[in-house]
């Protein structure tokens, strides 16, 4: 017999029939195959995670830009006027609302005056002294009357 | 090849356990014997030859590709791979790739007996044995189990051509190492 044949005489090698039959069901029976199918989530998400990745990188490759951007850098000088304007609008506001707090002030003070001691000129002993000292012959006199006339009637 | 085997590849890569289960039943003496004839021992090689089935049937789907290597490459290249682990393993300062080394350390006459090997086939075993793992893969692949060059290529991921020059010159060793063991 030459050498091949007897290279070939190996096949009579053979597996141990119990191990083989051992072996074939516990392959089949516990080893959980891969999953081929992935559920829809899964490529739910990838799809999702695909085209976000797209999305950024065609923002900063600067291929794609957001309409408002454009927008922005074309009506530059006339959002800034109108800017100017809006400000120009504030400040009169708060001059106006700075104006209303002082007369506010101030009607305040009157108000508490008033209500304290009252009016100076309504003081019974003051206007006694006034009267005493009034001249009516006077022609300033008589003029100021007159006014007074005019203004009470 | 097994008949209507392409049919049985895609019913198992679909998770049919009776369709892998017939592509076991043929390859599984085949890549048993592979591994024995490298590892020399029974127990090593049912318990290689049982990874090497697992890795086969929870990977068909997604790292075997029918359009790529034959089935019986694919099994054959897992199988050495699966040895070369094995020894990496056990021996990790040893040259993998060498097997005379390793072959000093095993007791070939006993191996032999219990394997029970007629005096020819037990010549021809003692002789592989003296090969380099190279050497001896093409050998078992070509001349044991019968298959194509061009399949032997693929598996070990040489050109056909490398293969051919291989096994002249291991057909060559084998045939001084029998005359050599016949006259000492």
């Amino acid at each position: 017999m030459d050498n091949l044949e007897k290279i070939k005489s190996l096949k009579s090698i053979m597996p141990d029939a119990d191990f083989a039959s051992i072996s074939k069901s516990v392959i089949l029976s516990s080893a959980k195959r891969e999953v081929i199918k992935r559920p829809f989530i899964y490529e739910f998400g990838i799809s999702l995670g695909v085209m976000a990745t797209a999305v950024t990188i065609a923002v900063l490759l600067g291929n794609v830009r957001a309409p408002s951007a454009i927008l922005a850098v074309s009506n530059f000088n006339a959002v800034e006027n109108e800017a100017t304007t809006v400000g120009n609008d504030i400040d009169v506001a708060l001059k106006e609302i700075g104006s209303f707090d002082q007369s506010a002030k101030k009607t305040a003070l009157a108000l508490n005056e008033a209500a304290g001691n009252g009016p100076a000129h309504l003081n019974e002993s003051i206007l006694s002294a006034e009267i005493e000292k009034l001249d009516i012959n006077s022609s300033s006199a008589e003029d100021v009357e007159s006014l007074l006339d005019q203004a009470i009637f | 090849m097994l008949e209507d085997e392409r049919n049985l590849i895609i019913r198992a890569i679909g998770g049919e356990t009776e369709a892998f289960g017939q592509l076991y039943d043929h390859y599984m003496p085949m890549i048993y014997r592979f591994i024995l004839l490298k590892v020399t021992q029974r127990e090593e090689a049912e318990d290689l030859t049982h990874q090497v089935f697992l890795k086969a049937w929870t990977s068909i789907g997604s790292k075997y590709s029918e359009k790529g290597l034959p089935f019986s490459s694919w099994l054959y290249r897992i199988a050495r791979n699966t040895v070369i682990d094995h020894y990496r393993r056990r021996k990790p300062t040893s040259d993998l790739e060498e097997g005379e080394g390793r072959e000093e350390m095993i007791s070939r006459p006993d191996i032999e007996r219990k394997l029970d090997l007629n005096q020819n086939a037990r010549e021809a075993f003692a002789a592989i044995q003296k090969l380099k793992d190279i050497e001896k893969d093409i050998i078992i692949m070509r001349f044991v189990e019968d298959l194509s060059t061009k399949e032997v290529a693929e598996t070990i991921g040489k050109s056909e051509g490398a293969v051919k020059l291989a096994q002249h010159r291991a057909l060559e060793k084998v045939r001084k190492i029998m005359e050599a063991d016949k006259n000492g």
